[in-house]
């Protein structure tokens, strides 16, 4: 047993196992086993962020770097508009439930800027998606967008298109819609899997300005070998705070690259320590 | 009220979830577990929205004469087809697995075959040296490429080991960034979206 199973069993010390109680006025809950590092680090990474957040909010707003392929929607939406022809955007083939729903909600975040710069140009615009579910929250974004833009009256309902809920036939008929109605700036941004690679090369062959972006690690490659511009890692889930230019958000981007380096410190200081024969921090992942 | 609840639902429901991962608490997996249900059945339900919406466009394709309108007959009577046999027969019944074999298979098969050609000639695009970085990557490409295939064993028996390397070392700490990043990024839009600062994906007004 190590310092760390005792932290363990500290935590679960007051209950029975699977049960929960409340021992001293203090209610304890048992933690799964294999889950109280994760939990330990959800706390803390919670925290600075949070922290950092509220300073934002005295006038401590921190500066963050550009994001190239955010910036370059504007060169692809103005490219669009210049040669008369439309933007097509996709979030993929993501849903709101299990592993893929941050990247589509990201994705969805910039539709609302994407759709709002569309709208001012007076550009069609045109959605495509894999998942049913999405679709109402997808034609509320772009209708607030047109809205928001002083436009409402040139929303077009059927330029929101739910094409299919078959990864294949989805890709199919996006690779069509670039193809057919010659699609000058296509914006990919959200969760992709084994149809990356059509849909950018489809895009990348239809001479269209291409902006990719997803937090699925396979696909990545595949985006940045076709794609003009890339959201790589994180950067996705930075899109919305850094379209938003609020800086409370921005705050949250920077209590972020905090937390990262920390995990990084961590990550160096364990390998030194396990190469010295010291498993300190190896230890504390497992339990 | 608008944008207060869908908030207030979004944030009960990932503390709800977060909870369930953490905590071994009977109350709160059982709860989880039907939110987890509950949210399914909705996913099932927002299918026939999509059929719905799906209708509506190629049916005001057809009746405006639009170009390609010919091909959204065709999609209307496959769809049409499909759900009268999937709901007479059952997904079970061999006409309609015949018809799934026959048509959605071998279509799926063709679509993803395409990838194999694309990635040669987004690879080839690539791994064209026009600066340092280009250059490392080709290098990369071509010694992991020739590791992999039998050829790379036979010509030395070394290539095999490089490649390995490649992958084990360069290619994993580099990935294992990525999902890091990945993760914090995660966190962070988490907590915006809980504390109402990220309201993106509640249209352009919120």
């Amino acid at each position: 047993m190590n310092a760390f199973d005792s932290v363990w069993i500290l935590l679960n010390v007051f209950s029975s196992q699977y049960t929960y109680g409340n021992f001293g006025g203090i209610l304890v809950l048992p933690f799964a086993k294999g889950v109280t590092h994760s939990f330990v680090l959800l706390v803390v990474s919670t925290v600075m962020m949070i922290a950092i957040l509220y300073a934002s909010r005295r006038g401590r707003v921190p500066k963050i770097r550009k994001i190239a392929a955010i910036d370059a929607i504007d060169e692809a939406v103005g490219r669009a508009t210049e040669m008369g022809r439309p933007v097509h955007f996709t979030p993929g083939i993501g849903d709101f439930y299990g592993y893929d729903a941050p990247m589509t909600i990201a994705g969805i975040s910039v539709l609302g800027y994407a759709a709002r710069k569309v709208a001012e140009y007076n550009t069609p615009l045109i959605v495509t998606f894999a998942a049913p579910e999405v679709e109402p929250v997808i034609t509320d974004v772009v209708r607030q967008a047109y809205l928001a833009a002083g436009r409402p009256e040139a929303f077009d309902p059927e330029g929101i298109r739910y094409v299919s809920g078959r990864q294949f036939a989805y890709t199919s008929a996006v690779v069509g819609i670039l193809h057919r109605e010659k699609v000058a700036a296509n914006l990919m941004i959200g969760y992709f899997a084994g149809e990356s690679m059509i849909i950018a090369e489809a895009g990348f062959l239809g001479g269209a300005i291409q902006v990719g972006g997803t937090a699925n690690t396979y696909q990545i490659p595949f985006f940045v070998v076709a794609c003009d511009h890339v959201l790589i890692s994180e950067e996705l889930y930075a899109a919305g705070a850094y379209l938003s230019k609020d800086p409370v958000q921005l705050a949250a981007i920077a209590g972020q690259d905090w937390v990262r380096l920390i995990a990084a410190a961590l990550t160096i200081v364990g390998a030194l320590l396990a190469t010295f024969g010291i498993p300190l921090i190896a230890d504390f992942f497992k339990m | 009220m608008k944008l207060k609840l869908p908030l207030a639902i979004t944030t009960i429901l990932v503390l709800l979830e977060v909870a369930d991962y953490y905590f071994q608490v009977p109350i709160i997996n059982s709860i989880a577990k039907d939110v987890t249900v509950a949210i399914l059945v909705m996913s099932a339900c927002a299918i026939g929205l999509g059929i719905i919406s799906l209708t509506k466009i190629h049916v005001s394709r057809i009746t405006k004469k639009k170009p390609h309108s010919l091909e959204s007959v065709i999609m209307l009577v496959t769809l049409a087809a499909f759900i009268l046999v999937g709901a007479v027969l059952g997904s079970g019944d061999p006409s309609y697995v015949y018809m799934f074999q026959n048509i959605i298979v071998p279509l799926d098969s063709t679509m993803f075959s395409i990838a194999g050609f694309f990635m040669a000639s987004a690879a080839y695009r690539a791994f064209r040296a026009r600066s340092n970085e280009a250059l490392a990557l080709l290098i990369a490409a071509v010694l992991v490429m020739i590791g992999q295939a039998p050829i790379g064993e036979t010509m030395w028996s070394g290539f095999p080991s490089i490649c390995q390397w490649i992958l084990d070392v360069p290619n994993t700490a580099g990935v294992r960034a990525l999902i890091m990043g990945i993760a914090i990024g995660m966190l962070s839009l988490t907590i915006r979206m809980l504390m109402g600062h990220e309201r993106g994906y509640l249209g352009a007004g919120a």
